[in-house]
């Protein structure tokens, strides 16, 4: 080779090099949030997705009537005030919520939120020729009167209670109306382009990558001290390089597998956020084996949920006897609990006739053995974890546990079906409790008549306190009667960069109040 | 030449219809159907799950659903996402073009590697060169892409800082093609190695069997050299099996990418396969694996061809 020739290839590379070096290099003085997370939202239309964490992500771009601040309270938002029956928002009966709307709110479009709106909103949520999986407390709305642009009126034939949680944290966005009304929202765009009232308006949404937002300058709340916010979306391991080489902000909802690895990173921190979920064994109550309440009681005393929840759950989280987490207002700590003793679970079983009479440690009766099967999720390594050790516990006390794994689409009809006998999942209850749980779905098969008697009368209940009453005695029923086997408070762990200032989760979210947030 | 293109791809016809049928009933054989992705949070109400069944057509029979479908299909409309809310053909195309830059590079990186490991330990007579590309290629052929990934990221990324984190490029930069470059490098390596190991201990088979045939025998007694040899006498032979390889690999490489892409957060549609597949996205999913299909017979088709332009032995009629 020729030495200009030699020169050109070596300026050549030099070039190629500064290239991709400034390719590297962020814009100047932008200040930029990055969040992890581990699932990409379908849709960004509000209600059509149930996932936590597409709720996070429009937390962003649009708002709800009200939010839920650090000591579980509602705070206005779009509202001037929270309703009550002393400021007269709340009628007497618990009938009628007078809504006083903020007049200063814009559209990402410039147009100005009104009543119409909300009660256009309504109108969707509960519109049965859309694809909306949870109606919640809108169903049993009868109107939303609008006497001015600033007021809304939202009317119940009955009492309802629920309503303010369900306008602060579950189907709360409010869409708006001058841009959908009269278009087919399954096939408008808007689905991937929206517009909110929220802190931050959409830029950019690769598929499978990333979503790009930025601050809305005239965002009702003040404008975003951050210029932009980026959610991306990374599976365990994109998560973890991201976070080991200090790309990430914040990382949404990380799994128990992760936790470890998290605990142990400089310069972040792992934080529960608030959640009023938490992790059960589902119990068949109408089963064969299981509609005996001692077997139900042994298979209590037979789970060491102290040992799960040190090795599963690193210890974040308490063993849970009721069912409703501490963290929930109506939470009975006063319950029946069945502290692990192997002794006690034998002599349960004992007394039901289930002995072991050939040797085998797996016990018998009338020929049949005592095999139990479990229900679980497959694929999910945490899951397993805690299923493979109460399988391993309860075959100290004589029960042959099979675990069958099926995939996460076929778990709700299956235990529909009631071709289950336990069934390891979570499950999350409102601020203001439904209790779709045993209303709804009663997949336990539970049938106490009084018990449900009592609970169907909370939704009618207008005071908090007589509420909660009714529903911790409900708690204690369940908790007595074996009925469900309560483990521990879900996890729902945020891993926290030092840089970030102004993380506040509540229950309306990790993001809620991302417009305050700092990144040093 | 043409008109054997368009037979045999006419001739493909019953075959997709065939396995089109089969895809479409073997979604249907898990327990859950797409509305009951909802029922996993309990808020939904049964009544509401029954309702969108309704609306998305679930509760008709199965094969009103399928000739549903089928019309739809011919006319160029590939359903409708049930999750995403837009055309599923929408859905599947971003995902393809990203996905084809991956491996793309990885056949890139799998050829010039591949063949040229072969060649050049084909041209050698010397053992240490043979014996070190056997152990390479079950090496790199038994280690799974996940691992050698992970360790590629922990290395080059966490640890010295050269590649980026993963995705195809900087967040909130306009596209480039340094960009873009700079993120396939390391994926795009990873998943080319698999091929490197296989198509190395190939060419190199190859060749060195063509070496021992009589032309190539007879060739050498008139004096030419080994390289010549190599190259315009035994490569040709090797390169028609090569392709037969190569075209069998094609959709492969389309939907094989998937470990690879989650690894390296590349938003590609292998990825999107299983997530829609999960999620119950039928109609998306559905679209995926036609695509892949046609793939398949695409690459027959014209793998056959090659075959005509490497081989003037091959005549079409």
């Amino acid at each position: 080779m020729h030495l200009p020739a030699r020169r050109f290839v070596f300026k050549t590379l030099l070039a190629t090099l500064a290239v991709l070096t400034l390719a590297a290099t962020p814009a100047l003085g932008q200040t930029r949030a990055t969040v992890l997370s581990p699932q990409e939202p379908a849709t960004l239309l509000p209600h059509f997705d149930l996932l936590t964490l597409t709720h996070e992500t429009q937390q962003l771009i649009f708002d709800c009537l009200f939010v839920v601040d650090q000591d579980g309270d509602y705070l206005p938002n779009l509202t001037t005030e929270v309703p009550t029956v002393q400021n007269g928002g709340i009628s007497a009966d618990g009938t009628t919520y007078t809504l006083r709307l903020r007049d200063d709110v814009l559209w990402h479009d410039g147009e100005p939120f009104d009543a119409e709106d909300v009660r256009y909103t309504w109108q969707v949520i509960t519109d049965p020729d859309l694809p909306i999986p949870a109606r919640g407390v809108w169903e049993d709305v009868v109107a939303i009167d609008t006497p001015d642009p600033h007021t809304a009126v939202v009317r119940f034939e009955e009492t309802n209670v629920a309503f303010l949680g369900a306008a602060s944290a579950d189907a709360c966005f409010v869409l708006p109306e001058h841009r959908l009304a009269g278009r087919s929202l399954t096939e408008d765009p808007f689905n991937r382009d929206p517009i909110g009232t929220g802190a931050f308006t959409l830029q950019e949404w690769q598929s499978g990558a990333f979503l790009r937002l930025a601050a809305n300058p005239d965002h009702h709340g003040g404008a975003p001290a951050l210029d932009e916010i980026v959610i991306r979306f990374a599976g365990s391991q994109a998560a973890r390089t991201a976070l080991q080489r200090g790309e990430a902000d914040l990382a949404l909802h990380i799994g128990a597998a992760d936790l470890r690895f998290a605990q142990n990173l400089a310069g972040y921190e792992v934080r529960q956020a608030p959640d009023h979920a938490w992790w059960q064994f589902w119990i068949n109550n109408d089963g064969p084996i299981l509609s005996d309440v001692r077997v139900r009681r042994a298979l209590a005393h037979g789970l060491d949920k102290d040992l799960i929840t040190e090795t599963v759950f690193g210890g974040v989280v308490e063993p849970l006897d009721a069912i409703l987490p501490p963290s929930h207002w109506a939470h009975a700590e006063d319950v029946r609990a069945y502290p692990y003793d192997v002794e006690a679970a034998a002599t349960l079983l004992e007394e039901a006739g289930w002995t072991d009479e050939n040797g085998d440690s797996v016990r018998e009766k009338d020929g049949e053995p005592l095999r139990i099967e479990i229900l679980n999720i497959a694929g999910q390594a945490d899951r397993r974890q805690v299923v493979q050790i109460a399988q391993d516990l309860w075959s100290d006390i004589g029960v042959e546990a099979v675990i069958r794994e099926i995939d996460g689409a076929s778990f709700p009809p299956t235990m529909a079906a009631g071709d289950y006998q336990l069934a390891y999942g979570w499950f999350g209850e409102n601020q203001e409790p439904v209790f779709a749980l045993w209303l709804g779905t009663n997949w336990q098969n539970f049938d106490d008549a009084s018990a449900l008697d009592l609970l169907r009368g909370v939704s009618s209940t207008v005071d908090r306190e007589a509420r909660a009453d009714a529903i911790r005695e409900f708690q204690r029923t369940v908790a007595e009667e074996a009925a469900m086997l309560p483990l521990a408070p879900r996890p729902l762990l945020n891993v926290v960069s030092d840089r970030l200032e102004g993380y506040r989760p509540t229950l309306s979210g990790s993001l809620w109040n991302a417009h305050e947030w700092t990144v040093r | 030449m043409l008109s054997y293109a368009a037979r045999r791809t006419l001739g493909a016809v019953p075959r997709v219809l065939l396995v089109s049928v089969l895809l479409f009933l073997l979604l249907q054989l898990p327990a859950g159907g797409p509305a009951d992705v909802f029922a996993a949070d309990p808020t939904a109400s049964p009544e509401a799950i029954q309702r969108i069944e309704e609306l998305w057509g679930l509760n008709r029979p199965v094969h009103e659903q399928y000739l549903a479908w089928l019309g739809n299909m011919v006319q160029g409309d590939w359903g409708f996402s049930f999750s995403q809310r837009r055309p599923a053909r929408a859905v599947v195309m971003e995902r393809l073009g990203n996905t084809l830059w991956l491996t793309g590079g990885a056949l890139l990186v799998g050829l010039v590697f591949g063949v040229g490991l072969g060649v050049a330990t084909a041209a050698t007579r010397r053992r240490a060169p043979k014996a070190a590309l056997q152990l390479l290629s079950v090496v790199g052929m038994s280690v799974p892409t996940f691992w050698s990934g992970t360790l590629v990221l922990l290395y080059f990324g966490v640890h010295l800082g050269w590649i980026p984190s993963g995705g195809m490029g900087t967040i909130g930069e306009a596209f480039s093609l340094p960009d873009l470059l700079r993120h396939l490098a390391a994926p795009a390596i990873v998943l080319g190695s698999v091929y490197v190991a296989q198509w190395s201990r190939f060419v190199h088979a190859g060749l060195e069997e063509t070496m021992r045939e009589d032309y190539v025998r007879t060739a050498r007694a008139k004096g030419r050299h080994r390289w010549a040899l190599l190259m315009r006498h035994a490569f040709p032979n090797t390169a028609i099996t090569l392709l037969t390889v190569l075209g069998l690999e094609l959709p492969r490489l389309v939907a094989g990418a998937m470990v690879t892409e989650v690894v390296f957060a590349w938003p590609g549609l292998g990825r999107l396969l299983t997530e829609s597949l999960l999620g119950r996205d039928y109609p998306v999913v559905m679209a995926a694996l036609m695509l892949l299909v046609l793939l398949v017979i695409v690459a027959n088709v014209a793998t056959d061809l090659a075959y005509g332009l490497l081989d003037p032995r091959v005549r079409y009629g």
